[in-house]
C-alpha cells in the first residue's frame, strides 16, 4: 500500500502524459460520506492567478514528488467549484485544530498521510507532530530526533463540519459524542463558537446537558445564548438544577426569564427556588434534587415507591426523613442500606439519624469544608424554621474548594 | 424529587421566594448620584480604550509636541480612520470566526507564511516590551530610583506574578494608574494654546524630508496602529464571548474606542506643545516630559507623570510577554496557556520568560537614553505594521472565511489604501534615514 504526505505534492507541478506543465497542485477534494476513510475524488489545479481547474482523480495516473502526471493529454477539465460533501484537504483541514480523539483533545494538523489501496487514494491519518511541522519548513535536518512523531489515524480524529463553507452532512460527531462529558466540554471550551456550537447541536440533549455542566460559565452564556431558545430550554431541562440555576444566573435577567418560561414548570419551579440565593451562600450551591419522605411511612412502602420511581438522583443512597406532623420539618438521614436491612413494617421515622445541617444563608465555602472535614457525603440545607430546603453534595463542595484553574484571558482592557 | 407520594422538595412556596428576590434586589440597587452612575458606566470604558496609549505612545506624543508643536497633529487627524478600520476588521474576524489572528493566518496561509509573520510579531513584540521596560524604569527615575534596580525587580515581579496566574488581580491597579493622563486634557486647556492655531494644524497635513521628522510620523503611526493591538483586539473579542449575532454594539464601542484613545493622545501634543515648545525644551528625558503636566499639578507634575507612565508600562509588559507567547503556540500547535506546566508547554514558558529577560536586559544597556529607545521601538512597529496589514486585510476580503462579513468593495479599497500608504511610509523612511546616509545623500 503506497502512503505519502499531503505536504509532499502540495505546490507541485501537475503535468500532461506530454510531460508539458498546466499547473501546480493546489488541493485535493475528498468526499466525506460517513465515520470511513475520505476517498480523494480529485485534484485541484491552479492554473493561473485566481483561475482553478478540476481533475477527476481517475484521471490522475501518479503522485510524485517530481510532479503529478495525468494519464491524457485531452483533460476533461472543468473550474472548479465547491461541492456540498466534499472537503478540501489543505483548505479545509491541514492547518486546523481538530480534535485528537486518543488524548480527548484539540490538536493542530500539522499534515495529512494519504494511503492508495490500488483503486484510489483516502486520508488515513493525521500528523499531530512537531517533526512534520519542521519538515513542512524545510528544516527536517534540525531537530529530527528530538521531536515527536504523532500519527493517528483517520478513526481517531474528529474533524468539524463548520471549517468548510459548504454542508458537510457525513459530520456527526458520533465518535466525539462517546468521550468523557468533562473532556467533552473542556474540548467545546477552547473551541471557536462556531466550531462549538456545531459540536453541541451534534449531542443529543442528555449529553449535551452534561457536557454543558462542565464548562466554563463564560461558555455556558455564550452557548445557550446564541442557540435555538427552545433548545437552550431542552438543555436546561435536563441539566441539573443547581448547575442550570448557575448558568441562568450569569445570564441577563430578561434571557434568563426567557429561557425559564420556555422550560418544563415544574423544572423551572426548581431553578426559580435556587435563583433566590445568592451565588457564594450555601443556598447558591445547594440542589434540590433528593429524596424526600415522611416519617410515618414504612419501610416497606418506601421500597416500594423507590422501585417505582421514574427518576432518581444521581449516586443516590440517602434517603432525607420529615416529620409527617403538618410543619412537616427535617427530621433525619437514613441510607437505603438501612432500608434494605430494616423490617417491611417499621416506619421509616425510626431508622433516621440525626445529621449536621447548614441554613441556607452561611457562606458556601465554610459549608463546603464542614461537609469534607465530616466526611459526609452530603450536607442537608435546612431553613432557621425547620424546613428542609435542598442538600450540598461532596462533589459540589469539592469543585468549589479546588483551587481554579489559572487561565489566560487577554485583557479585557484592550478593546 | 418527583417520587410519587413522597413529599418533594418544593417545600417552601414560589410566592414567598420571589418576594425575598424582590427585596434582595431592593437592597442591592440603593440609589446613588447621578454623577456615580454615569461614571461607573463610562469610566471603565474610557480608561479601557486609552490603555493602548503605553510607555511609547507617552514618549513619542510627548517628543511630537515639543520639537515640532502642533505641527504633527494632523497625522493623529489622518491615522484615526485607518485605525478604525483596521481595528473594526480584527474585531469583526474575532466576532465572526471565534478565532485568534495567529489561528487564521495558520489555516489560510499554511506554515511558511505562519512563521514569516509570527517572526514579524515576535519581533514587534519584543521590542515593544523593550519599551514598556524603558517606560518603567524612566517612570521609577523620576523617583530617584536608580533602573539597574527598578527593571530587574519589576520584571521578575511581573514574571512571578503571571506565571503564578495572579497577574489579573493586580492588573486593575496599572489600569488605573494609567487614568492619570486625562490630567493632559485639563493641561492642555490650562496652558491657554491658541485653539484657532491648534484647529488649523490639526487638519493641515505638512510633511518635511528630515530625519527628525520622518522618525516621528513612522513613530506616531506605528504607536497609534501597533501591530500587537490587532492581535489583541481580536483575541479580546473572542474572549469576551461576542459572536456574530452581537457584533453590531461591539463595532460602535471599537470605533468609539478608537476615536477616543486619539483625541487623548492629541491632547498630550497639544498640552507638550503649550508649555515644551513655545520653552524650547526638547524631551529628553523622562523629567521633560513630566514638565508638560506643570499646568494641573505644579510642582508635583513629575510624581503624576510618573505614576501614570510606571502604570502604564506595567500594565502592558504583563500582558504583551503572555499575549504573545499565546498566539505563537497557538498558530504552530503547541501547548499553551498558564494552566499547563512548564513540562507540558515548554515553548510557552520559554516564550514568555524570554521576552520579558530580553526587554529587561536591553533596557539596561548603559549609556542608552530611555526617551530614544521608546521612541526607536515605535518607529519599528510602524516599519513592520504594514507586513502586519496585508495579512489583516487579506483575511478580512476572505468569502469563504467570512461570508457576508467579508469585506465589501469600498472597505477592501481603504483597507489596502492603508496598508499602501503605510508600506510607502516605510520606505521613504527607510530611504532616507537608512539608504541615504549610506551613499553619503541627505536631504536636510
Amino acid at each position: 500500500m503506497g502512503r505519502m504526505l499531503i505536504s509532499g505534492v502540495l505546490g507541485k507541478s501537475v503535468l500532461e502524459q506530454s510531460g508539458d506543465v498546466i499547473g501546480r497542485l493546489g488541493d485535493l477534494v475528498a468526499r466525506l460520506d460517513d465515520d470511513s476513510r475520505p476517498v480523494v475524488t480529485g485534484i485541484v489545479v491552479r492554473v493561473a492567478r485566481k483561475r482553478d481547474l478540476f481533475v477527476s482523480a481517475a484521471e490522475v495516473a501518479d503522485f510524485a514528488e517530481s510532479g503529478i502526471r495525468l494519464t491524457s493529454s485531452r483533460l476533461d477539465v472543468r473550474p472548479f467549484a465547491r461541492r456540498d460533501g466534499e472537503v478540501l484537504l489543505r483548505r479545509d483541514l491541514l492547518d486546523r485544530e481538530i480534535v485528537d480523539l486518543t488524548r480527548g483533545r484539540l490538536a493542530r494538523v500539522n499534515d495529512l498521510v494519504l494511503g492508495s489501496d490500488g483503486d484510489g487514494w483516502r486520508v488515513v491519518a493525521v500528523d499531530f507532530g512537531a517533526n512534520a511541522l519542521v519538515n513542512r519548513l524545510g528544516l527536517g535536518w534540525l531537530a529530527r530526533k528530538r521531536l515527536t512523531d504523532r500519527q493517528v489515524p483517520w478513526e481517531q480524529v474528529d474533524i468539524f463540519a463548520s471549517d468548510a463553507p459548504v454542508r458537510l452532512p457525513g459530520i456527526r460527531h458520533g465518535k466525539l459524542a462517546r468521550l468523557h462529558p468533562s473532556d467533552l466540554a473542556h474540548i467545546v471550551d477552547e473551541l471557536p463558537y462556531p466550531q462549538g456550537d456545531e459540536v453541541v447541536a451534534s449531542l443529543d440533549d442528555a449529553r449535551a446537558a452534561d457536557a454543558v455542566e462542565e464548562m466554563d460559565p463564560r461558555i455556558q452564556a455564550v452557548l445557550l445564548t446564541s442557540m435555538d431558545q427552545e433548545r437552550a430550554a431542552d438543555i436546561l431541562e435536563e441539566m441539573g438544577d443547581a448547575a442550570a440555576a448557575d448558568v441562568l444566573a450569569d445570564l441577563d435577567p430578561d434571557r434568563a426569564e426567557e429561557l425559564l418560561q420556555k422550560m418544563d414548570a415544574e423544572d423551572a419551579a426548581a431553578v426559580r427556588n435556587l435563583l433566590t440565593y445568592d451565588e457564594s451562600s450555601a443556598g447558591g450551591i445547594m440542589t434540590t434534587e433528593l429524596v424526600a419522605m415522611s416519617s410515618d411511612v414504612t419501610v416497606a412502602a418506601a421500597l416500594e415507591q423507590l422501585r417505582l420511581a421514574e427518576w432518581l438522583p444521581e449516586s443516590f443512597d440517602a434517603i432525607y426523613v420529615v416529620n409527617s406532623t403538618a410543619d412537616g420539618d427535617f427530621l433525619g438521614v437514613t441510607t437505603l442500606g438501612a432500608l434494605v436491612a430494616a423490617g417491611p413494617e417499621a416506619p421509616i421515622g425510626t431508622l433516621a439519624k440525626q445529621s449536621p445541617t447548614a441554613t441556607p444563608y452561611e457562606d458556601a465555602r465554610e459549608v463546603a469544608q464542614r461537609l469534607v472535614r465530616y466526611r459526609l457525603s452530603a450536607m442537608p440545607v435546612v431553613e432557621v424554621s425547620g424546613t428542609l430546603l435542598g442538600i450540598i453534595t461532596i462533589a459540589d463542595a469539592v469543585e468549589l474548594l479546588l483551587p481554579e484553574e489559572p487561565k489566560l484571558h487577554i485583557p479585557r482592557i484592550f478593546g | 424529587m418527583r417520587l410519587p407520594g413522597s413529599i418533594g422538595p418544593g417545600l417552601r412556596t414560589y410566592a414567598e421566594a420571589a418576594a425575598r428576590k424582590r427585596a434582595a434586589e431592593r437592597r442591592r440597587r440603593r440609589p446613588r448620584s447621578s454623577f456615580v452612575r454615569i461614571l461607573a458606566l463610562v469610566g471603565p470604558g474610557l480608561i479601557a480604550a486609552n490603555a493602548g496609549n503605553d510607555a511609547g505612545a507617552i514618549a513619542t506624543h510627548s517628543s511630537a509636541g515639543a520639537s515640532y508643536g502642533y505641527s504633527l497633529l494632523w497625522v493623529m487627524v489622518a491615522t484615526s480612520l485607518p485605525l478604525i478600520i483596521i481595528q473594526e476588521m480584527c474585531a469583526r474576524m474575532g466576532a465572526v470566526t471565534g478565532k485568534g489572528l495567529a489561528d487564521l493566518i495558520r489555516e489560510r496561509f499554511g506554515v511558511r507564511w505562519t512563521t514569516f509573520a509570527m517572526l514579524i510579531l515576535l519581533v514587534a513584540n519584543a521590542g515593544t516590551v523593550v519599551s514598556e521596560f524603558a517606560g518603567i524604569a524612566a517612570a521609577l527615575e523620576l523617583f530617584d530610583v536608580s533602573r539597574y534596580f527598578s527593571v530587574p525587580v519589576a520584571a521578575f515581579a511581573i514574571w512571578w506574578l503571571l506565571a503564578r496566574g495572579s497577574y489579573r488581580h493586580v492588573e486593575r491597579v496599572f489600569l488605573g494608574m494609567t487614568a492619570v493622563f486625562f490630567a493632559y486634557v485639563l493641561a492642555a486647556f490650562l496652558a491657554q494654546p491658541n485653539w484657532g492655531e491648534v484647529a488649523i494644524a490639526a487638519v493641515t497635513p505638512t510633511f518635511r524630508f528630515e530625519a527628525g521628522y520622518l522618525s516621528l510620523v513612522v513613530a506616531l503611526v506605528g504607536t497609534t496602529i501597533t501591530p500587537y493591538m490587532q492581535l489583541f483586539i481580536q483575541s479580546s473579542v473572542v474572549d469576551k464571548g461576542i459572536d456574530a449575532t452581537h457584533y453590531r454594539a461591539e463595532r460602535a464601542e471599537v470605533v468609539f474606542g478608537s476615536l477616543f484613545a486619539n483625541l487623548v493622545v492629541m491632547f498630550i501634543q497639544i498640552a507638550t506643545a503649550a508649555t515644551l515648545f513655545i520653552a524650547g525644551i526638547r524631551v529628553d528625558a523622562a523629567d521633560d516630559a513630566a514638565r508638560a503636566l506643570a499646568p494641573v499639578a505644579g510642582p508635583f507634575a513629575s510624581v503624576l507623570f510618573g505614576l501614570g507612565l510606571f502604570g502604564a508600562s506595567m500594565l502592558a509588559a504583563g500582558v504583551l510577554p503572555l499575549a504573545t507567547a499565546f498566539a505563537v503556540c497557538e498558530a504552530f500547535g503547541f501547548e499553551r496557556g498558564l494552566s499547563r506546566d512548564f513540562d507540558e508547554a515548554p515553548v510557552f514558558y520559554v516564550l514568555f520568560t524570554a521576552m520579558i529577560v530580553a526587554g529587561a536586559v536591553v533596557t539596561l544597556i548603559p549609556g542608552l537614553s530611555l526617551i530614544q529607545l521608546l521612541i526607536a521601538v515605535q518607529v519599528a512597529n510602524g516599519l513592520l505594521l504594514p507586513v502586519v496589514l496585508v495579512f489583516v486585510t487579506r483575511l478580512a476580503g476572505d468569502r469563504e472565511l467570512l461570508g457576508t462579513w467579508a469585506n465589501g468593495p469600498i472597505l477592501s479599497f481603504f483597507a489596502w489604501s492603508t496598508a499602501v500608504v503605510v508600506g510607502l511610509l516605510a520606505l521613504t523612511y527607510v530611504t532616507v534615514v537608512v539608504v541615504m546616509p549610506i551613499f553619503g545623500m541627505s536631504i536636510v
